[in-house]
């Protein structure tokens, strides 16, 4: 390497490089958007820690447990139950629904491709 | 000067590697909504594209739900079930020939896919307000109206007739397959080149990755509580479409009751499966076709899916064991340590 080309590093590309990945967009937080017979009402990101919370929806409640890495619905007083049974969901835009009671949890934010490359899942 | 020039081309290399984004990173434009056909739909098109695309994909599938719900009373099924033992009723051409298809696939599969279970559906109830496990005589009449006698179609008239009263169709194992071609042929139309259509799990992998790559698809945990990929397979073009007994269930007594019915018993199908992914170039038949393979069981489901040309599936069985047709070998790959291939008849 010859003295020009170090001063060349020292002065141009390292803080050009240092500047770029400043530039570079930063991971979002995921947000957690309920709706309830379609309006909006509750537009979160995920919190630092777990969060259980109560949604009113339409002839009944679900409660909601929001974790730093997802959310899933801890219960809910509809007859079926298969929005306690669908798990949790840790990527946009992956959604819980309880349709008895019009309740839509959706995470939104940047989507990302799951374990193993997956783009979306069946199922 | 020469040094100068290499390193101002270095620099322009790494602007060029900075601005660019892996196609799974591609913020698509995403549009979620709940109660069409019973389920949560989302689509995604990883492209610039107008709103109005995504409303007119909305749209036909809120029209495709208002002809075939159940739940719905105005809906054109609701009626043809209300009018069971009384007189044929008028029908749209595709709700007609969604029921033709239907038919078709009860013959091939020999019954174990039938939309004449409706009376066992709303016996059980599962998923809907009152889930519950009927008594020995309330199946045995139920049973009585399932399977044998078919439904009148009468594409002339534009008439269907369900000969029995009391007899009564669901589209659930076929509608949503339906309403996810019908969209994406809309999509496509619309010069839609990449995106992802989600209709309650039934998949449709419309043309590639922004890069060119196939799409990856996960095939769904089918232990309960799990939405993780256990495995994944790439797809361009292709419905994947699965039918799981987690889906939908109650418990009772310590036992599971999931919402897949064998139209042979009345009873949910007790086979050893737990799930089954069926790939190929539409989902309505890749929608049908699940559910038979569900109720078949692993080999007379991979019997019956050798008879319909490319078309591929995963069988995922309660030993935790996936099963692969022969076309998938090569592609699909497997994502969870607790699951293992396994080869049929070994």
């Amino acid at each position: 390497m010859k003295r020009w080309d170090g001063i060349l590093i020292a002065l141009f590309l390292l803080p050009a490089a240092l500047w770029l990945l400043l530039q570079r967009p930063q991971p979002e937080r995921l947000l957690v958007n309920i709706y309830v017979d379609g309006e909006l009402v509750s537009s979160a990101p995920l919190p630092a820690q777990a969060t259980a919370l109560r949604i009113e929806g339409v002839g009944g409640y679900n409660l909601l447990l929001l974790e730093p890495d997802g959310v899933r619905m801890q219960a809910a007083d509809c007859p079926a139950g298969d929005c306690v049974h669908s798990g949790k969901i840790t990527r946009a835009p992956m959604a819980i629904a309880c349709l008895p009671h019009h309740v839509l949890v959706v995470l939104e934010g940047a989507a990302e491709t799951g374990e193993g490359g997956v783009d979306i899942v069946a199922g | 000067m020469e040094h100068m020039r290499k390193w101002a081309a270095l620099l322009l290399c790494a602007l060029a590697l900075t601005g660019c984004t892996g196609a799974g990173q591609t913020q698509p434009v995403t549009r979620v909504q709940d109660g069409l056909l019973g389920t949560v739909i989302r689509i995604s098109i990883y492209e610039q594209a107008e709103a109005a695309v995504l409303d007119e994909a909305f749209a036909c599938i809120a029209r495709i739900d208002g002809a075939m719900s159940v739940y719905n009373d105005q809906s054109e099924i609701a009626q043809l079930n209300a009018a069971s033992g009384q007189q044929p009723v008028p029908l749209s051409d595709e709700t007609l020939a969604l029921l033709a298809c239907a038919e078709e696939v009860f013959l091939r599969s020999e019954g174990a896919f039938d939309i004449t279970v409706g009376p066992l559906t709303a016996l059980w109830d599962i998923g809907g307000e009152h889930p519950r496990r009927p008594s020995e005589p309330e199946l045995a009449a139920a049973l009585a109206l399932v399977g044998q006698v078919r439904p009148e179609l009468d594409p002339a008239a534009g008439t269907a007739y369900l000969p029995l009263p009391g007899m009564s169709v669901v589209l659930g194992g076929i509608a949503k397959g339906y309403a996810c071609d019908r969209a994406a042929l809309l999509l496509r139309e619309a010069g839609v080149g990449h995106a992802l259509l989600d209709l309650g799990g039934n998949i449709y992998a419309l043309g590639t990755r922004p890069d060119g790559e196939p799409w990856r698809v996960g095939i769904r945990s089918p232990l309960i509580g799990e939405r993780e990929a256990i495995g994944a397979l790439p797809a361009a073009d292709l419905a994947v479409v699965t039918s799981g007994a987690y889906e939908r269930f109650f418990i009772e007594e310590d036992r599971l009751y999931h919402h897949i019915l064998d139209p042979a018993t009345g009873r949910p199908v007790d086979n050893g499966l737990l799930s089954v992914t069926v790939v190929r170039a539409d989902a309505t038949l890749a929608d049908a076709l699940s559910t038979a393979c569900f109720v078949l069981g692993l080999e007379r489901g991979m019997q019956l899916l050798e008879t319909y040309e490319d078309t591929e599936a995963v069988f995922i069985t309660e030993a935790l064991k996936v099963y692969v047709t022969e076309g998938l070998r090569d592609d699909f790959s497997l994502l969870d340590g607790r699951f293992s291939l396994g080869e049929v008849g070994a």
